[in-house]
C-alpha cells in the first residue's frame, strides 16, 4: 500500500480500492478532492450550480478510470485537473454560443467606486477581476495560486510549456491588478 | 540569478516563494540576501495582489452534493450481490436447458432404440450408435 509522507493513502492506492469497489475509498476520494473540484470548477466557471454539475460529472469519470488507471500513468491529481479544465472548457464553449443577454453577469459586483474596498468588498472585487480575465489566464492563476499545483504541473494540465504558463502568471497578475486599482480610484 | 529572472518570476509566481519553482526557490533567496532592498520592494509588490488574491474563497461543497456523488460510484454489495444472482441464474438456466434437452435425447433413444433400455450399457452406446447409423427406427 503506498502511502504519502504525511500517512493518508496515496491517490493511487484509494483508486485502486476504488477498482474493488471499496465504499470507504470512496468516501475518502471524495473528501479528498470534492473541494479542490468545487473550487477549480467554481472559479473557472463563476456559477456554482455549474461547478457542482462539474463535480458530477468528474467523479463519473473516476469511477469509469479506476480499474483501468496504472502506476505508470500521470499524477492522478495532474489527470483529475485536466478533466475538470475539459468540463469546463464544454461549458464555458456552449456559453459563448448561447445569446450575449443568457452569459452570466460577474463584472458588475465589484464595491462602488467610491466605497473604498472593505474585506467583503475586496472578496467581491478580487472574484469579479478573476472572472474578468481572459480564459487562459484565469486558468493559469487558478491552477497555480488556488489549487496550488507547481509550475510543471499546471504547465501539463494546460498542455502548455512552463514559459507559456509564466508568460499567462504574469499577465492575468498585471491585468488583475489594473482591475482591482480601476475598482478603487 | 539574475536581477531581472528575479523580477519575471515575482510577476508570474507572487511574493510567496514557496508558491515558486522548486529549482529557483534557493537561487531566489540568495538574491533577496544579496540585494534586501531591491528584492523586498519587488516582493512587497506581489505582496499586496497575494492578498487580495487571499480573499477569494469558495464556499465548502454540501453534504447533499457529496452525497450524491458517494452514490454514483459502483458499489460492492450491490454489484456482488447482483452479479452473484445473474451467474446463478444464468447458470441454471443452462443446467435446466442441458437437462431438457438431455431428457429429449433419452427419450427418443429409450423410446427408438431398439435395444433394452434397462441395459445400462446398451443405454450409453444407443444414441452413438443411432447418430452414427442414422437408422434409430
Amino acid at each position: 500500500m503506498n502511502r504519502s509522507p504525511d500517512g493518508r493513502d496515496s491517490d493511487e492506492d484509494l483508486l485502486a480500492r476504488i477498482a474493488e469497489n471499496d465504499a470507504r475509498a470512496v468516501r475518502g476520494m471524495v473528501a479528498r478532492k470534492l473541494p479542490r473540484i468545487v473550487g477549480l470548477a467554481s472559479r473557472l466557471l463563476s456559477d456554482r450550480a455549474e461547478a457542482e454539475d462539474v463535480a458530477q460529472d468528474a467523479f463519473l469519470r473516476v469511477w469509469r478510470q479506476a480499474p483501468k488507471w496504472k502506476k505508470t500513468d500521470a499524477r492522478f491529481d495532474t489527470w483529475l485537473h485536466r478533466v475538470v479544465l475539459n468540463l469546463c472548457y464544454d461549458r464555458l464553449r456552449r456559453r459563448r454560443e448561447q445569446p450575449v443577454a443568457e452569459v452570466p453577469e460577474t463584472a458588475d459586483t465589484g464595491p462602488a467606486p467610491d466605497s473604498g474596498l472593505r474585506h467583503e468588498d475586496e472578496q467581491r472585487g478580487i472574484d469579479a477581476a478573476l472572472a474578468s480575465l481572459p480564459e487562459r489566464q484565469r486558468e493559469a492563476i487558478v491552477l497555480q495560486y488556488y489549487q496550488g499545483l507547481s509550475n510543471v504541473e499546471a504547465s501539463a494540465v494546460m498542455d502548455i510549456s512552463v514559459e507559456a504558463l509564466e508568460s499567462l502568471l504574469s499577465r492575468a497578475r498585471r491585468n488583475l491588478r489594473a482591475f482591482m486599482k480601476s475598482q478603487a480610484d | 540569478m539574475h536581477s531581472q529572472r528575479f523580477h519575471d518570476l515575482t510577476d508570474s509566481y507572487g511574493s510567496d516563494l514557496r508558491r515558486w519553482p522548486e529549482a529557483d526557490r534557493a537561487a531566489a533567496q540568495s538574491f533577496i540576501d544579496a540585494h534586501p532592498e531591491e528584492a523586498h520592494a519587488a516582493l512587497a509588490g506581489a505582496a499586496d495582489l497575494d492578498r487580495l488574491l487571499d480573499r477569494s474563497s469558495v464556499p465548502a461543497p454540501s453534504a447533499a452534493l457529496r452525497e450524491r456523488i458517494i452514490a454514483s460510484a459502483p458499489r460492492r454489495a450491490a454489484a456482488g450481490l447482483g452479479g452473484f444472482l445473474w451467474r446463478g441464474l444464468g447458470l441454471a438456466g443452462i443446467g435446466v436447458a442441458g437437462a431438457a434437452a438431455g431428457m429429449v435425447l433419452a427419450g427418443f433413444v429409450v423410446t427408438h432404440s431398439p435395444y433394452d433400455a434397462d441395459d445400462g450399457a446398451y443405454a450409453v452406446t444407443a444414441f452413438t450408435l443411432a447418430a452414427d447409423e442414422g437408422d434409430v427406427q
